[in-house]
């Protein structure tokens, strides 16, 4: 059959090339739309390392010096004690189950501050970002980031108690070095681009930058921050206890005026991180619903195109369908055929379509960082998911003249013949 | 085989014929098929003469007709319309061409469904130099030629045979063409109808001098004509 | 002629009804969702209050400095560099500086709890430059500005947030616990507009942000200069890079140059959105809108084209007939382009209504407010979409679509051989 049906494909080419062209411009369009959500869908869909359920960021401002109650010539020192007298105040809160301060530190931050840590011949340079988070040492708790070998989270805030050390991801020299874990340097000295000097205490499960941002790319580290060095400009960062999370931005601001007016300090904002982490993605999401929607549309030409184009090539081949009924074709056999040829148009393009689709994974279009390389795994996934979008489309558009055609009654038919 | 002579056959070559064919042969090719529909066909047709072609199915009556309507070209031979020969002119000046000499009316009307009488009846004059008001009017005059000016805004589907018949006619001389070129006209039509229709195809040759060609089965018919030419196989036998 | 066209486009449409709406939902569904593209586009560069002037502007949101080692600085520009440069100029019409970027307050009245809302500094030329409604009062004044007067104009949807009533001028609020008095109450303002959004408006003279700087030309300002014409844009800029080099010559004692990236930049080049430290690339984003036009173009156009040359089939006959009668090539093929472009604009204008009546319900899913920290909701008023040029874009669409569409298949159509047509071969 499959024969005959080449045999009948080749003699129509005509309006077959017309079929073939659409079929093969939407299959490479949509093979760039498969594979860019393909790469998104397995990335977000990575472990974060962190979580921000539960969690917000407190904003201080200073009072301007037109304020009445700016208190001028308020020195370094002071300053810094209003503050860590409003992260107390802050911890007491019956609410709050753990309070940390950090300079480019929190998760799905715009801001974020790079470093060069170098021990021995060893550097983390070479590959995607390395994060320095100078944190205070509840930052872990915060965000319920563990240790690379089942750490705690408050074990980890313990290692980070004391001054000029710090903690590391565990993959900080695996893509240059492939060494699989950091432990071995445990206890060691290293240098920073600054040029101080710190020890590393503890290693922690990799965390990512942010949902859209493959966790191989970033390594990080946090560096403890001494409490000298907290000021208002950093950042504030709060877990709520689980079952206390109700309304807590509005009574921290109602409570604002009363217990965290201290100094020349105010709250200016409170944000869950459920905001933060939608505002700082929004362009990342939309990207995606565009692709989607492109997408969609793609997938409704083809419906279209096809409805329209085997209408009228099942009514022109009435005559045929009746002859082939006379002569025992099943009604099944009927609709075999239809779907079946549109089927196989699909097929005929198909390897030209997939030198195209090699081409387009080869502009690196849809990598998800730099210097990536060919996933022979990716490409065929996303090949093979797009053909059977397709050849559902296929059978979406031919089944209704499909139908019809095998409702047929030879006798009517033949009559128009 | 007989060759029918009328008594008008009035010897009207001293003028210019207004079809001549020398020489027209029509081969038509497939992949590996040839068919000859015409060989070496030599034919004179006057100015003001009204010729019937008549011959069985298959021999080629209307790939001539097509032919001498310039709607297809010949294989080998020559045809001259007016004197004039069609084949150096471009697609423009053989469409501007045909349609001031020649009109046409087909077994099957061809009427245009998605327009009205008075809008099937317009084509030939579309592409002419007239302005609106004077192809409306060139079109009542026509209309009122075949007796069915009260139909002008009917569709083809609200019309008889007959009158479909009626209004190809007059879509055929609306450009006031020399020639009218019908194929088997009254083959659709009931005798009464085929009849009316050829009442009015000797009427615009008797009196308004033009010159017809009819293709026919209908010996009746085709004894109304001054002449008859039979062909078979192709191939021009009387 | 034009009633036949429409009446046989009509016809011919209900001859074959199935496919007639699969050509209309295509074509339909095409220009819906290029409109939906463009519109999203228009956003950025199309005026519409209180950014009605867009068209009249040339904005220099950011400073580039090169420093002696090749180090770079990126950023917004200092007091002392708008007064320097823009403050200067003559030519324009007015010239406004103002804070760019997310600045969260706390304001409140006696009484009640802080509210945080988005505060920006602003001139008095401000308000001369934007084209703001004022529901009560007046903006502040170029006196009162220099006075660093502690007055403050107010968007709507505030005022009744804070005061439960927009009857409030002359009344005093705290804006970071620093008393002011309002002096105007404005309609609101979408927060998709980059340069005009806040809920409140203050001078600029009355914060910090008059002295804070870094490195002397930097600091948190950027700055719009109004043209009377476009046709003074060439004057404008030739008189701001005449200031600019004196300011260059200052700078360049302490090995300081201005990196000038084309600055400043006319509303359709800064709706690029190029950081601060990149030219922005005009043709590599024009030729990337193109080419997402193209695709949404040419699948659906080779779409309609197999249907156009399926439909035009049946129409065979007709064209032989017409061909017999004399009817030349070319206007066969006018002819049925004329009558795709009816349908093609009947299909259009659904589109557009449809594509208008989306980006108003669901328009904020696909736009990023100007200013990325802002949590506020995403307006889109439809005084941003009717503008003439969207109709002009969606007509040009029809017209290439339909071209795309027919163009092929009535060439072939008006090529038709006479004799095959009338045998109905």
């Amino acid at each position: 059959m499959k024969r005959r049906l080449l045999t009948q494909i080749r003699a129509e080419w005509r309006s077959n090339i017309w079929l073939a062209i659409e079929l093969t411009i939407i299959s490479v369009v949509l093979f760039y739309i498969v594979d860019f959500l393909w790469v998104r869908f397995t990335v977000i869909n990575e472990p974060l390392g962190f979580n921000v359920d539960h969690c917000y960021r407190v904003q201080f401002a200073t009072l301007p010096s037109g304020s009445p109650e700016y208190i001028p010539d308020r020195t370094a020192e002071e300053s810094n004690r209003d503050i860590l007298t409003i992260l107390d105040r802050l911890g007491a809160r019956p609410e709050v189950e753990s309070v940390a301060m950090g300079t480019n530190a929190h998760f799905y931050n715009s801001s974020n501050s790079g470093e060069l840590l170098t021990v021995d011949t060893f550097n983390t340079g070479g590959a995607g970002m390395f994060l320095n988070r100078m944190v205070s040492p509840d930052f872990p708790k915060v965000f319920r980031i563990y240790g690379a070998h089942g750490e705690s989270p408050e074990k980890l805030a313990s290692l980070l108690e004391n001054p000029l050390t710090f903690l590391i991801s565990d993959d900080a020299f695996k893509p240059v070095y492939g060494i699989g874990s950091m432990r071995e340097f445990i206890g060691k000295d290293f240098s920073t681009y600054g040029g101080d000097t710190i020890r590393l205490v503890g290693t922690y499960s990799p965390v990512r930058y942010d949902d859209y941002v493959p966790r191989d790319y970033t390594r990080s580290m946090m560096r403890s921050m001494p409490k000298s060095e907290y000021y208002a400009f950093n950042e504030l960062v709060v877990r709520v206890h689980d079952n206390m999370d109700n309304d807590f931005a509005e009574n921290l601001m109602k409570d604002a005026d009363s217990q965290y007016r201290v100094g020349n300090y105010f709250i200016s904002a409170v944000d869950s991180f459920k905001d933060i982490r939608f505002v700082h993605q929004r362009s990342n999401v939309m990207v995606t619903r565009f692709y989607f929607t492109g997408g969609a549309f793609l997938a409704m030409n083809i419906f279209l195109g096809l409805l329209g184009t085997f209408w009228f090539r099942t009514r022109r081949r009435i005559p045929e369908i009746a002859i082939r009924m006379v002569n025992g074709a099943t009604r099944g056999d009927i609709l075999r055929r239809v779907v079946g040829e549109g089927e196989l148009i699909l097929l005929l393009v198909t390897p030209l379509a997939i030198v195209f689709d090699y081409q387009i994974v080869h502009l690196q279009l849809n990598q998800p960082y730099e210097n990536a390389y060919f996933d022979p795994a990716r490409f065929a996934i996303c090949v093979l998911l797009t053909l059977s979008f397709m050849a559902l489309m296929i059978l979406a558009g031919v089944i209704l003249p499909a139908v019809k055609a095998m409702r047929l009654q030879p006798a009517v038919a033949l009559k128009s013949e | 085989m007989l060759q029918t002579v009328t008594s008008s056959d009035v010897n009207r070559s001293s003028a210019e014929p207004a079809i001549k064919l020398e020489g027209i042969g029509k081969i038509y090719r497939t992949d590996e098929i040839e068919t000859e529909a015409l060989e070496n066909v030599n034919l004179s047709i006057s100015k003001g003469e009204f010729v019937s072609i008549m011959g069985p199915s298959g021999c080629g009556k209307s790939t001539l007709l097509n032919i001498m309507g310039l709607l297809d070209r010949p294989s080998s031979g020559t045809i001259r319309i007016d004197g004039k020969s069609p084949e150096n002119m471009s697609d423009r000046q053989l469409s501007a061409f045909r349609s001031e000499k020649i009109g046409f009316v087909f077994q099957n009307f061809h009427l245009i469904k998605s327009l009205d009488v008075g809008g099937n009846v317009e084509i030939p004059i579309l592409y002419r130099s007239m302005n609106a008001r004077q192809r409306s009017e060139r079109v009542k005059e026509v209309l009122t030629r075949v007796d069915l000016l009260h139909r002008i805004h009917h569709f083809p589907s609200q019309l008889s045979g007959g009158q479909c018949q009626r209004v190809a006619i007059a879509r055929a001389i609306a450009g006031d063409p020399e020639i009218i070129l019908a194929d088997e006209p009254t083959g659709n039509l009931d005798s009464k109808m085929g009849a009316e229709v050829m009442d009015i195809l000797r009427s615009l040759n008797r009196h308004e001098g033009r010159t017809i060609v009819m293709v026919t089965h209908n010996e009746r018919q085709a004894a109304q004509s001054d002449r008859i030419i039979r062909f078979f196989d192709g191939r021009r036998v009387m | 002629m034009k009633i036949n066209y429409l009446r046989r486009a009509w016809l011919s449409m209900c001859q074959q009804p199935l496919v007639s709406v699969v050509s209309v939902a295509g074509t339909t569904f095409a220009i819906f969702l290029i409109m939906v593209v463009v519109m999203l586009n228009e956003v950025g560069i199309a005026p519409y209050p209180p950014e009605s002037n867009r068209e009249r502007w040339l904005v220099q949101r950011y400073l580039s400095i090169k420093y002696k080692d090749n180090n770079e600085s990126n950023g917004c520009m200092s007091y002392a560099t708008v007064k320097a440069v823009m403050y200067e100029m003559t030519t324009p019409e007015a010239v406004t500086a103002f804070t760019y970027g997310n600045n969260r307050v706390s304001v409140s009245v006696p009484g009640s709890p802080a509210t945080g809302c988005e505060m920006r500094g602003v001139d008095a030329g401000f308000w001369k430059v934007m084209d703001f409604t004022f529901l009560q009062g007046a903006p502040f004044t170029q006196d009162e500005f220099e006075s660093g007067v502690t007055k403050a104009v107010i968007s709507e949807s505030m005022a009744k947030k804070i005061f439960h009533s927009t009857g409030i001028v002359g009344r005093d609020i705290r804006i970071n616990y620093t008393p002011y008095r309002v002096c105007g109450v404005v309609k609101d303002v979408t927060n998709l507009a980059p340069f005009a959004f806040a809920d409140i408006w203050v001078p600029f003279s009355s914060t910090n942000s008059i002295s804070f700087s870094w490195n002397d030309y930097m600091g948190p300002f950027s700055a719009i200069m109004l043209a009377k014409d476009k046709k003074d844009f060439k004057e404008i800029r030739e008189e701001y890079d005449r200031l600019f080099a004196k300011l260059g010559d200052e700078a360049a004692i302490n090995g300081k140059s201005f990196v000038s990236r084309g600055r400043p930049y006319t509303q359709k080049v800064e709706a690029i959105k190029a950081g601060s430290w990149e030219t922005p690339d005009v043709r590599r984003s024009d030729t990337t809108l193109w080419i997402v036009f193209m695709i949404l173009l040419i699948v659906p156009a080779v779409n309609l084209s197999s249907m156009t040359q399926s439909r035009l089939q049946q129409s065979r006959e007709e064209i032989g007939v017409r061909r017999a009668f004399g009817t030349p090539r070319y206007a066969i093929a006018i002819d049925i382009l004329i009558e795709n472009m009816l349908v093609s604009l009947f299909a259009g204008a659904i589109g557009l209504i449809l594509s208008l009546l989306f980006i108003i319900t669901y328009g904020s899913w696909f736009l990023i407010p100007a200013s990325d920290e802002s949590l506020a909701p995403t307006g889109i008023n439809i005084g941003i979409l009717f503008h003439w040029t969207t109709f002009g874009w969606a007509l040009l669409f029809c017209f290439l679509l339909n071209l795309m569409s027919s163009g092929l298949p009535s060439f072939q159509a008006a090529r038709t051989d006479i004799v095959k047509a009338l045998e109905g071969k």
